[in-house]
């Protein structure tokens, strides 16, 4: 797992040293770096001995996603992210949006050590996620959103960096063609898989298990996949949602209905889309075990 | 009833508003045979904010319609007002033939009908009752008159019948995804003192309900106003109880709160109002071979509530594409296109706004600001009551100083080269942002960064081309980051909040754009890209650390300046000698060079914002002062004179902080902020002379920052002069 924490600062400026360290001492599953391990191995044919560009890349992944987090709290007026204090809510929103830049910089720097073409796949990410970032902010609030449209935001949002992930992985274990292709696949059902969960839980999970409140996205005017099933099967639920209900409530009528369950469908079907991709590649273990670990999250077995 | 009447035209317009009438007069002005119909006879009164922005008036004198203009108010400024209190003024900066007025929408229409009459357009008074369809194809109209029907056939027929459109309900066809609409009213007041010639724009509105939407005062003539609300409504956004209430009681209020500078206001005559604008998208537009126009195909800006002069624009664009498909006699007409280049804004964008700012109302209710500290709309208000009084409605590098600097140093091509591309480059995505960005690009230092990459590249001895347009970009977008990032405000107020999400919005992309814009330099330039942007960040913090502990100094400024514009401008000159194909050493010499240029510029920008209006905003030095302090001639002026700093930290009012900025310009601030700027353009050109390259241009690269404050404040008598005299 790739360490953060280790890495030193380097700041020209001691202005940004306390959000740097809070930051990236966060606790984190390392998802993405995982992939991007993962994918070079399997590009690679082999499990042992990636070369050094491949942690500088696993790393600068990381924070590419690092940078994403406090743009998006102070968007959302966010206090809490993974269990712990969100940026904006203990240094103000001003460091937290300068912080948002300063990862996405070092990012970008990194990327660059791990050639032009890393740098070329980096910057086609950071412009769908930016653009997926776009969207889910165009549809917040609107009873209308329809599942293509939350598909497409995820698949830009979150799909986007995971897609980054797995195709820089392939690249730097020298897949060509067809190999790339299916890693670039993997990474993108997996993103989406991954994201679906991530929504069913927020309905469905214990607050601590997420570290965020339950029912967070509702809050925020995020309507996520199970919620527009929801609503597409109970039409109180609209007028619950223009009557401003709590979000207790909105919760509460949502379980009753069949969104959670047909969101998770659509959620596995992704990441057995993601294994497909793979399953062929000799050394796709490691990728493998990650898309069990989602199916596993969504108390689905293998 | 006698039998019914025939007639026949080659083309029928429904509708005789202004986008009906200007479409008549443009395509019988060309020798059409046009029939316009309305339901009404002219002259009649039309629900409207009766406000007609320098882009519609440009567009009048453009069409040669200027004379229907005669009588209207003249309008110089656009003051915002929030909460009651005076937020913002916005002093007409564009050309003055072209400046904003008001005019009834009763003699405006009038005044257009007539001359389109004039042009050879028939004038009939009729309502449809029925569209003749042969084939699905729509082929004339069927209308009952007074005392008769009348069949009108046509060959083509054009939809300008308004927001509510009967034509299209006719056709069966409402606009897929109703409830992105805006609802106005409007009254006459009678002041018993002479008005103020200005849009005046209120935000909230008073009910507390209805949170996305603003009250109007636009004065007609001297005595007389059009006073209305406006709002938004969109799925999941409370809207009023009754709108005519809500007017009354922002009457009430106004006349309470304003009442001492306004004057005792007596409504007259019955207020009026309807639905305008929503989710214009370029599929409404055509339906049965029947193409809409204007508000008909949802032109209204519901930010705004703009809507003469798109209605306009669509109008001439759909009149244009008619008489060239007439001439080719080909059927098929691409209305799409005709209304894309009417600048229309995008009704759903406008919804995503409303919501998040309904969502941030909610959220903060408990939270709403009463102190001094409620007044800060943030980018969004001011930028929609710029577009009230900009000269066009996007900014153009090439009308700026920065476009005389151009010229005279023999790249303007490549500035209009890249005037075209930042707003290809920038309006491919999301409309609301591409716009509010633009105009940061536009005001800001970018530019000259822009054009450092191309002297550069000049300098270096190579012929600048598409790449160095392309990087010119990059660092033009990527100057606008930090100086959007820096709106990000502390403060807990809806304002602030929906002002930040926003400022992340846009700074996130304008990064994506930077990047996606940047050519492929090499890794060394890649790299040098990210720690620009890390540096750039940096230097947001400082300054946001800074604001809150006014531990502003000398020391502190230039190292803000240093991470940001130094950065920047480091970039660019690194990404203009990396695209001659330079040497190393005289890349990083350069690269070098370009950071002092930075610094100087940035201290010459400073100087200028102190001195006068914005050109591209219009931003005033006190409003300068007022949100952003760390200013080298402020700091500089408060080290001669102490008390400014006090001073900084107590003012409140308009006229205190326009009275410092007085404060500031006596002392020697400015004199020796001028010295430091060019003590850091001396280094600059120090190291530029290291690299042995062709002299002249580089001198004339590190003499950017004096050319700024010689050219930038007063206007120019000089001929542009050609890299041939330079050299």
């Amino acid at each position: 797992m790739i360490e953060l924490a280790s890495l030193s600062a380097e700041l020209r400026t001691n202005v940004l040293e306390d959000v740097w360290n809070y930051a990236v001492g966060a606790p984190s599953r390392r998802a993405r770096s995982r992939v991007l391990l993962s994918a070079e191995a399997a590009a690679r044919g082999d499990v042992g001995h990636p070369c050094a560009r491949v942690d500088v890349a696993a790393v600068a992944v990381e924070m590419f996603h690092l940078a994403t987090l406090p743009h998006d709290d102070v968007i959302d007026d966010s206090d809490t992210r993974r269990g712990m204090v969100s940026l904006p809510a203990r240094y103000g929103a001003p460091l937290a949006a300068a912080a948002g830049g300063l990862f996405f910089g070092r990012a970008l720097t990194l990327f660059a050590r791990c050639g032009q073409d890393a740098v070329a796949i980096a910057v086609k990410a950071a412009e769908r996620v930016c653009a997926g970032q776009m969207l889910e902010l165009q549809d917040r609030y609107d009873i209308a959103r329809t599942p293509a449209r939350c598909v497409e935001a995820i698949e830009g949002k979150t799909a986007g960096m995971f897609r980054l992930a797995a195709e820089l992985g392939a690249m730097l274990g020298g897949a060509e063609g067809t190999v790339r292709q299916q890693l670039g696949l993997y990474g993108m059902a997996l993103g989406i898989g991954f994201q679906l969960i991530d929504d069913i839980l927020d309905l469905t999970g214990e607050a601590e298990q997420m570290g965020k409140p339950l029912g967070n996205d509702l809050d925020k005017g995020n309507y996520t996949l199970p919620v527009i099933y929801a609503l597409e099967e109970c039409p109180k639920l609209e007028s619950l949602l223009r009557e401003d209900a709590s979000t207790d409530r909105v919760v509460t009528k949502v379980l009753e209905t069949d969104g959670i369950a047909r969101a998770s469908i659509d959620a596995r079907a992704w990441i057995l889309q993601a294994k497909d991709a793979v399953k062929e590649f000799p050394e796709s273990q490691g990728l493998l075990t990650i898309a069990d670990g989602e199916l596993g999250r969504l108390g689905v077995g293998t | 009833m006698t039998a019914p009447m025939l007639d026949e035209a080659e083309i029928a317009i429904v509708g005789g508003g202004p986008a009906g009438s200007v479409a008549a007069f443009t395509l019988a002005s060309r020798g059409h045979d046009v029939i316009l119909i309305d339901k009404r006879s002219f002259p009649r009164d039309k629900a409207c904010g009766d406000g007609l922005t320098s882009s519609a008036v440009a567009f009048l004198h453009q069409l040669g319609l200027e004379q229907v203009l005669s009588g209207a108010q003249p309008i110089d400024t656009a003051r915002l007002f929030v909460d009651w209190r005076e937020y913002d003024t916005i002093t007409m900066h564009g050309s003055v033939a072209h400046q904003p007025c008001c005019i009834p929408r009763e003699q405006l229409d009038h005044a257009l009908v007539k001359m389109a009459c004039a042009a050879g357009a028939r004038l009939v008074q009729g309502y449809v009752t029925r569209p003749l369809q042969d084939g699905g194809n729509v082929v004339g109209v069927e209308l009952a008159r007074e005392r008769e029907h009348m069949t009108i056939r046509a060959r083509y027929v054009l939809g300008a019948d308004g927001a509510t459109s009967r034509l299209r309900r006719q056709l069966g066809r409402q606009i897929p995804r109703p409830g992105t609409f805006a609802y106005a009213v409007r009254r006459y007041v009678h002041s018993d003192r002479p008005l103020i010639p200005s849009f005046e724009i209120y935000a909230p509105l008073p009910d507390g309900i209805t949170n996305y939407g603003y009250g109007w005062v636009f004065p007609i003539g001297e005595r007389v106003a059009n006073v209305g609300v406006g709002y938004l409504s969109a799925h999941g956004l409370p809207h009023p109880r009754s709108i005519n209430k809500l007017l009354d009681s922002f009457l009430t209020e106004l006349q309470c709160y304003q009442g001492t500078r306004l004057g005792s206001l007596e409504p007259i005559g019955r207020a009026i109002g309807g639905r305008f604008g929503g989710d214009f998208a370029a599929e409404h537009c055509q339906l049965h071979g029947v193409i809409f126009v204007g508000d008909a195909a949802q032109t209204t800006d519901p930010i705004t509530g703009e809507g003469i002069d798109q209605a306009m624009r669509s109008a001439y664009s759909a009149a244009l594409m008619l008489d060239r498909a007439t001439q080719r006699s080909a059927m098929r007409i691409e209305t799409g296109e005709a209304v894309k280049c009417a600048n229309l804004r995008l009704g759903q964008n406008s919804a995503m706004t409303a919501r998040l700012a309904h969502k941030l109302l909610k959220r903060r209710a408990a939270q709403r600001p009463d102190s001094e500290d409620s007044g800060a709309p943030g980018p969004l208000f001011s930028t929609a009551a710029a577009m009230l009084t900009a000269d066009v409605a996007h900014p153009s590098l090439i009308t700026t100083p920065v476009g005389e600097l151009a010229s005279r140093l023999g790249c303007i091509d490549h500035l209009i080269a890249l005037d075209d591309r930042l707003r290809e480059e920038i309006q491919s995505g999301f409309i609301l942002a591409a716009e509010l960005l633009q105009r940061e690009v536009c005001a800001g230092i970018g530019p000259l960064a822009a054009l450092t990459v191309v002297i550069g590249e000049l300098a270096c001895g190579s012929k600048p081309d598409g790449r160095s347009v392309d990087a010119a970009l990059c660092v033009e977008l990527l100057c606008a980051f930090p100086a959007i990032l820096s709106r990000v405000s502390t403060k807990h107020t809806i304002y602030a909040s929906t002002n930040n999400a926003l400022a992340l919005m846009i700074g996130d992309y304008s990064l994506s754009r930077a990047l996606t814009s940047a050519p492929d330099l090499g890794t060394d330039v890649s790299e040098a890209l990210g720690e620009a942007i890390e540096a750039n960040s940096e230097g947001v913090a400082l300054l946001a650390r800074e604001r809150t502990l006014a531990t502003r100094s000398v020391g502190c400024y230039i190292d803000w300046a240093r991470l940001t514009s130094g950065a920047s401008l480091s970039l660019a000159a690194r990404m203009g000698a990396r695209l001659a194909g330079a040497k190393e050493t005289t890349v990083d010499a350069l690269g070098q060079a370009g950071e002092a240029l930075g610094i100087a510029l940035q201290i010459a920008e400073d100087i200028l914002a102190l001195a006068r209006p914005d050109l591209v905003t219009g931003r005033q030095p006190w409003r300068v002062l007022m949100e952003d302090y760390l200013q080298m001639p402020v700091i500089l002026a408060a080290e001669e004179e102490p008390q400014i700093t006090s001073l900084l930290a107590g003012v409140k009012t308009r006229t205190e902080w326009e009275g410092l900025v007085d404060l500031v310009m006596s002392t020697g601030g400015m004199e020796r902020a001028r010295e430091m700027c060019r003590e850091y353009a001396d280094n600059a050109k120090n190291m530029a002379a290291k690299t042995a390259e062709q002299g002249t241009l580089l001198e004339a690269l590190c003499d950017l920052p004096s050319h700024c404050l010689t050219l930038f404040t007063e206007p120019s008598h000089t001929q542009p002069i050609s890299p041939a005299t330079l050299a």
